[in-house]
């Protein structure tokens, strides 16, 4: 714990919390006019959105940090050290898979937490504690669902950057995906809807998980679509399993 | 490297790193601990590997059919020049890498099974630890992946780092260390768990001659208590000097397996020292053939050791003095070159 606490990403980390607190205790004043004019529904869709790109932030470093996690495991000098000890390939890879969830999972889970606190004291008006909690909740649950995938990636790449790069574009793939009738249209081809269709299912709809909480957060008791979070579970532990046939069978 | 008694105590410092999950299972430990040392501590069944190239391009095969065995509480020496093969022969036996055929065994069981890793020290070569830890730490997340107690690997941790001569560095980053001094950690953290088989590629890469003198040491150490070492080096004198028995190994292929005073002697030929200045004629055939002759010096053919007596009586009696005697030897890179260059060239 300490050499995570140790690093650098740290002060990213840290300094992206306080910049966000900054940005709130700032917008203080401005927020609580605001506040006072608009309708309920309008105050928690904002103040949603200012929890997601909070939220952004912070996951795009932890995804930063996991994307490196495999390719400096397995990097030259350093696999021969970690597979040379009395663990299968599928124990290490799990282990390291869920210690850097946990870690990254809490540091991310605290600085929103404390995000969240302050906005509750900014906004009474706005979205109650529950609701936030839930935001979180789910924005690191996307984290969480992308963590396999990016071992993955990592196994396959060998490098941290192209891992990272690869996620980036799996995640804004994935973004687009749900609207994809809309520009299927111009194209008219079968073949190529059936594989928007085939890609939707495949990979994990994190923008729909993320919408999992609106109908609650904005009041409309529309039912709760559970979906999208088991079927980005099944992407994950699809990436996880596919992760550890990969290690296996990989020379270092 | 027995365990010496606790000492002084080391305070149990925090837990520092966030592995705790590597733990392997205790009992597997002591099992596999428990287990009598009769068998070969590493067998490889003709193994043959060849990296692939690029899209299934022309690869590099790097072992060819390669087959050797450990004799318990041995020191082995891999010998063989750059790309002989020697590092990928380790790794498969550590499963880091799968040969394309064969087998390796480990203690008898298939070097495949992880668990017969934890009877196994491995000092990668070109190694580069996780960064982020200190010589300590390397020691303790070792002794962690190992399964072993935390008070233990303390214990063992500071009797190490004290014999590897790395103490007072033992707080610093592994960034921080000269190659040498990774290296003298690098040889610490293959011994932390007490391993009944220590592998270690290149020891004494970047370690100072006294350094090296004191690896040598250490590995004489293990011997005596009965570990087997297989040691990966170019050093050869020191490999004459430490190892009970080599393997030659050239482009893949094992030119030669022996014992290190065999390969290294020469027939029964012997050099004497003294005043011969005063010889007429030559030793008679029938006790000694005389190779070389000059007035300090005399070398020597005999058909059995105790022909050396008949010579010296026949020496004394024509009034020549002797200083030493001593029998003639290969060094042990007189034979490696002798075996690299017998048509095959360089690697
Ligand atoms: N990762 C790799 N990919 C492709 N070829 C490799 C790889 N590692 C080693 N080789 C090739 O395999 C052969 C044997 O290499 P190896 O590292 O086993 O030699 P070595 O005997 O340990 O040499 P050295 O004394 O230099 O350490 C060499 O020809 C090398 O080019
Ligand atoms: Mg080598």
């Amino acid at each position: 714990m300490q050499s995570v606490l140790r690093s650098r990403i740290m002060y990213a980390y840290i300094v992206t919390l306080l910049l966000g607190l900054a940005l709130l205790y700032f917008a203080d004043p401005v927020l609580k006019e605001i506040s006072l004019a608009l309708d309920a529904n309008t105050l928690t869709a904002k103040s949603r959105d200012l929890i997601s790109s909070f939220a952004s932030a912070l996951v795009f470093f932890a995804v930063f940090v996991m994307s490196r996690r495999i390719p400096a495991m397995i990097g030259p000098g350093t696999a021969g050290y970690f597979l040379s000890k009395p663990l299968s390939r599928t124990r290490l890879l799990t282990y390291t898979l869920l210690s850097s969830m946990i870690v990254n999972a809490s540091i991310i889970g605290l600085c929103m937490a404390i995000f969240g606190a302050a906005l509750l004291i900014i906004l009474p008006a706005g979205p109650s504690g529950a609701d936030i909690a839930l935001q979180i909740s789910l924005e690191i649950l996307v984290l969480m669902i992308y963590a396999p995938i990016l071992f993955f990636l990592g196994l396959l790449t060998r490098s941290g950057s192209y891992a990272f790069m690869i996620c980036f574009t799996i995640w804004l793939v994935a973004w687009v995906l749900p609207g994809r009738e809309g520009f299927l249209m111009f194209f008219n081809s079968d073949i190529l809807s059936a594989l928007a269709d085939a890609l939707y299912y495949v990979l994990p709809k994190s923008s729909k998980i993320v919408e999992f909480a609106y109908p609650r957060v904005s009041g409309l008791q529309a039912g709760l679509d559970w979906m999208p979070i088991w079927s980005s579970a099944l992407s994950a532990l699809g990436a996880y399993g596919l992760g550890i046939i990969r290690f296996r069978r990989m020379d270092l | 490297m027995q365990m010496l008694g606790a000492p002084n105590g080391y305070n149990r410092t925090s837990r520092k790193y966030s592995l705790t999950f590597f733990e392997a299972p205790r009992s597997r430990v002591t099992y596999y601990k428990s287990m009598t040392s009769s068998v070969a501590p590493l067998r490889a069944d003709s193994i043959s590997k060849t990296y692939r190239g690029v899209l299934g391009g022309k690869g590099i095969q790097a072992l060819k059919g390669v087959s050797l065995e450990l004799k318990p509480g041995e020191i082995f020496g891999l010998l063989g020049p750059n790309g002989a093969g020697k590092t990928t022969l380790v790794k498969v036996a550590l499963d880091i890498l799968s040969a394309d055929s064969g087998q390796c065994w480990l203690f008898g069981l298939p070097a495949k099974n992880a668990r017969t890793r934890l009877r196994v020290g491995y000092l990668p070569e070109n190694h580069r630890f996780p960064p982020r830890l200190t010589g300590r730490g390397l020691l303790q997340l070792t002794g962690r992946l190992h399964g072993m107690a935390d008070d233990q690997i303390n214990r063992r941790a500071d009797e190490l780092l004290e014999r590897v001569g790395m103490s007072r560095w033992a707080g610093t980053r592994i960034t921080k260390y000269s190659k040498g001094m990774a290296q003298r950690v690098g040889i610490a953290q293959a011994l932390i768990h007490d391993p009944d088989l220590v592998i270690l590629d290149e020891p004494t890469d970047g370690i100072d001659p006294v350094g090296r003198a004191e690896v040598g040491e250490i590995i004489r150490e293990l011997k005596s208590a009965g570990k087997t070492a297989l040691l990966n080096s170019h050093a050869l004198a020191e490999i004459e000097q430490i190892c009970d028995r080599v393997a030659i190994l050239h482009k893949g292929e094992v030119l030669r397996v022996g014992d290190v005073s065999e390969m290294t002697a020469i027939g029964l030929q012997y050099v004497l020292t003294g005043s011969f200045g005063v010889l007429t004629s030559d030793p008679p055939p029938e006790v000694a053939v005389a190779l070389e002759k000059s007035d300090e010096r005399l070398v020597v053919r005999v058909s059995s050791e105790d022909k050396l007596d008949q010579l010296t009586d026949w020496l004394r009696s024509r009034g020549a003095s002797i200083r030493s005697l001593t029998q003639r030897k290969h060094t042990l890179e007189e034979v490696f070159m002798e075996m690299i260059d017998k048509g095959k060239g360089p690697g």
